[in-house]
């Protein structure tokens, strides 16, 4: 569990430095053509003043100002995650992504300091692009495919689009002004196993993106493991996955089977509580451990669950002790 | 003989005392009870809107919790909330303004806080934030709430807890409005909020004043794009730290005035409870030989006269019928209003065709439904509600008024054509969903209600739209 902060790693990139000659510009350029800052902000929704620096450092030639601030972008990212970079991320989002065979999926969590910014589309985007970039850690072969977490440091060093995720997230501080944290991503299935597993996922209360992606805030990846002969056989478990996945996410098991809960331990729930098999299963049919028997019938073989994964958004991350607003005010006022 | 039937449980509203004029209030609650409640709760504005300026001493002498806000105020209540990215100075107004206004008032700003943090509101009951901040205009006396995330409105708005009339949306001069405030403006059109007041902060800051009118206009189109009267929406600019510091005036306190001249004017003050039509819901069904059936209750809204006629709505078909008289506090009196516990006599009517639940209001004034759609928020684990999820057809307990009824719960198709069977909702979740009644009942939009299930409350809702 190494939950990093992408933003701490931020502040020691190098920053990219504008030639000289540009930055005199800036200076010297008498004033902003407020035609050109109104269209270069519809193209590029930088801060009003660093969309007239973008235009001063640039004669007022828009095409010039939106090179100069891709080119910015990172730096000015930079600056404002390291002001940020202590403020609580206990928002954000939760996407999952499950490949188109159903043979692996990545589910990851990336924080943010308000629900405003969580809903906000391209926050929601970036969500669903992490997930997406995680299939690179899925295993290679069907051994390999119980879950497995990824830490977010080599997930933020993937690249997205030309560039890594880190420095992704680090544009979108810039952007959106608030801290962004990726806590935390994992990984289940393999993509060659089409013999043997099937995965999927479900996220509770998600928002789309304008890219197609979509995020909420609370996810579950479920993998089941079975000998898959037929298409029908895969289709059968393909609802029974997601359906799972639902019922990880709705009921928050913590463990799959009754072993591992004794296992565990003196535990404070009954069994029905927080074992998976042993909980009553969301779409009928008894319990889950009944419904896979039932199913295991059905197909000719048996169909276990291999491994699951519940991640709710703020889950673990101490809320900062700020005064109520009341309070806040008064204290300005002192 | 009517004077015993009638059970009198709280003191005149005369003797609640009035808000001392131009002062600003701050006052703070974390949690409140509302949901076990529900009549008390609709009637807040704020949850926390008990009266704030009475000593805690006379606070638990049976005053009327939420009269005083109603109808003895001598001015016209709003509730309004600062809406903006974190940063751009939400706080920082709020505080210039509440400095402003009680300097302008010459009174000395005061402190409600202490006195405020009642240990019985602790009670059980959903945890919100309703931390407000009190102050007056010369025409309007203001509660003044933060909104700091969208799922904690919205549950605060359904709930009754936390209510905005208006609000004040801040935007920074130096960043200009940001890709989350489309989320924000979202948010005031969900929770019905129907005009903006914007203020552009950090005048201070920049060097040209083009450019705010460069975020004047973008805020304008963006308003627009969302459904406000973006071109007549008061935008006004300044500088809130400039006004909490006391420096550069015209950035300052100026803009201020005229910020807070805009509120008064723009936002229209909502309708006080006592100019509603009349309603009372029925609690208890008496009858007293030889003077007719007798339906005791508390006024929610307008006022009746002796003399004037009724209708009784829900549990079957409406009926009209005469008020010939009404009792309160052991007198008969000419007249019934707005939080008044009252007994009301009615003119021909059998007992056996009132039931608890019903209503007697102004002929004509509200109807009684079956079907409807609702916000709800289902309470968490925490909260006392239920610890799983559940699914379509859900059947719990619906409260409202003095009335309970089985309501059923169902999906309408999900936004990107789920399944309704496939959808659960969550302890945590703010939803829409259909409820149908297995009885009418009377029914509005913005009525408030809870869920219950085995005897604990579950959820609370919000009447957004009538079906049938
Ligand atoms: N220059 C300038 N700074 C301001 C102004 N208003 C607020 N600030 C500063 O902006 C920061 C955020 O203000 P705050 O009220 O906490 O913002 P909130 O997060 O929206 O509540 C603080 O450092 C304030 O001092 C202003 O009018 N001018
Ligand atoms: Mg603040």
């Amino acid at each position: 569990m190494s939950f990093i902060s992408l933003s701490v790693r931020r502040s020691i990139l190098a920053p990219r430095l504008r030639p000289t000659a540009t930055l005199a510009r800036a200076y010297t350029t008498a004033k902003v053509d407020i035609k050109a800052l109104k269209k270069l902000r519809t193209l590029n929704p930088v801060a009003m003043s660093k969309a007239k620096e973008a235009l001063l450092s640039c004669d007022n030639d828009i095409t010039r100002a939106l090179a100069w601030l891709e080119e910015d972008a990172l730096k000015a990212g930079a600056k404002k995650a390291d002001k940020v970079k202590d403020r609580v991320a206990s928002e954000g989002a939760v996407s999952v992504f499950v490949n188109e065979s159903l043979t692996a999926a990545t589910i990851v969590e990336l924080g943010c300091e308000t629900d405003f910014v969580a809903r906000n589309a391209s926050f929601v985007d970036l969500a669903a692009e992490i997930a997406q970039a995680g299939m690179g850690f899925a295993s290679t072969s069907a051994e390999g495919a119980v879950l497995a977490g990824i830490e977010a440091h080599d997930l933020a060093a993937k690249m997205l689009d030309g560039r890594t995720v880190s420095d992704t997230i680090t544009e979108t501080i810039g952007r959106l002004g608030e801290n962004i944290v990726l806590r935390r991503a994992a990984v289940v299935g393999a993509p060659s196993a089409a013999e043997s597993i099937v995965v999927s996922g479900y996220v509770h209360g998600s928002v789309k993106g304008s890219a197609g992606g979509s995020a909420g805030k609370i996810g579950g990846l479920v993998a089941v493991t079975s000998s898959i002969k037929s298409d029908a056989h895969r289709s059968t478990l393909s609802q029974l996955t997601r359906r799972l996945a639902q019922q990880v996410v709705g009921y928050g098991p913590r463990f799959t089977t009754m072993e591992e809960y004794q296992k565990a331990g003196e535990q404070a729930e009954a069994p029905d509580a927080v074992v998976l098999e042993e909980q009553q299963f969301l779409f009928g049919g008894g319990s889950v451990k009944e419904v896979l028997a039932k199913i295991s019938k059905e197909i000719g073989a048996p169909v276990e669950i291999l491994s699951f994964v519940r991640y709710e958004r703020g889950e673990g991350v101490e809320k900062a002790d700020k005064p109520d607003f009341a309070e806040e005010v008064r204290q300005q006022l002192a | 003989m009517l004077r015993s039937a009638v059970r009198i449980t709280a003191a005149p509203a005369k003797q609640i005392m009035q808000s001392s004029s131009r002062t600003a209030v701050i006052s703070s609650v974390r949690s409140i009870s509302s949901l076990s409640r529900p009549a008390v709760a609709r009637n807040m504005r704020v949850a926390s809107m008990r009266p704030v300026v009475i000593p805690s001493a006379v606070r638990g002498m049976g005053v009327r919790s939420y009269a005083d806000n109603v109808y003895t105020r001598s001015k016209p209540h709003l509730n309004v909330g600062t809406i903006g990215h974190v940063d751009h100075g939400k706080t920082t107004l709020t505080a210039a303004i509440t400095k402003v206004l009680a300097e302008a008032g010459g009174a000395k700003f005061r402190d409600y806080s202490d006195i405020d943090k009642a240990p019985e509101e602790k009670a059980r009951g959903i945890t919100i934030s309703t931390a407000h901040v009190e102050y007056e205009t010369a025409n309007r006396h203001y509660a003044h709430v933060d909104c700091p995330g969208h799922a904690d409105y919205i549950k605060n708005m359904i709930s009754g807890a936390a209510q905005m009339d208006g609000a004040i949306i801040v935007v920074s001069a130096t960043d200009g409005q940001m890709p989350q405030t489309r989320e924000h403006l979202l948010l005031a059109k969900q929770v019905g909020i129907k005009k903006l007041v914007v203020f552009i902060n950090k005048a201070d800051a920049i060097d040209d004043a083009e450019m705010l009118e460069l975020v004047d206009m973008e805020m304008r189109e963006l308003l627009t794009t969302y459904g406000f009267d973006g071109d007549n929406t008061p935008i006004v600019s300044g500088s809130a730290l400039c006004a909490l510091e006391g420096k550069q005036p015209e950035l300052g306190l100026e803009a201020i005035k005229k910020l807070m001249a805009a509120v008064d004017e723009w936002i229209p003050t909502p309708e006080r409870d006592l100019d509603k039509p009349f309603l009372m819901p029925v609690e208890d069904i008496f009858s007293i030989a030889g003077r007719g059936t007798v339906v005791t209750g508390r006024v929610e809204r307008g006022q009746i006269t002796k003399g004037q006629e009724l209708e009784v709505i829900g549990f079957g078909a409406p009926f009209k019928t005469t008020l010939t008289g009404i009792e309160m506090f052991h007198k008969q009196l000419e007249q019934g209003q707005a939080g008044d516990n009252m007994g009301a006599l009615l003119r021909g009517v059998k007992r056996e065709t009132l039931h608890r639940g019903q209503v007697l209001a102004a002929p004509g004034t509200i109807k009684a439904h079956k079907k409807f759609m609702a916000s709800l928020y289902i309470l968490t684990k925490d909260e006392g509600g239920r610890h799983t999820p559940f699914s379509d057809n859900y059947r719990p307990q619906m409260f409202v008024r003095t009335c309970d009824v089985t309501a059923i719960l169902t999906h309408p198709r999900g936004p990107n054509g789920e399944d309704p069977e496939n959808m659960m909702v969550m302890p945590g979740d703010n939803i829409t969903m259909q409820c149908e009644l297995l009885a009418e009942i009377a029914i509005e939009k913005g009525m408030r209600f809870t869920i219950r299930e085995g005897g604990r409350t579950v959820g609370t809702g919000l009447v957004t739209e009538l079906i049938e």
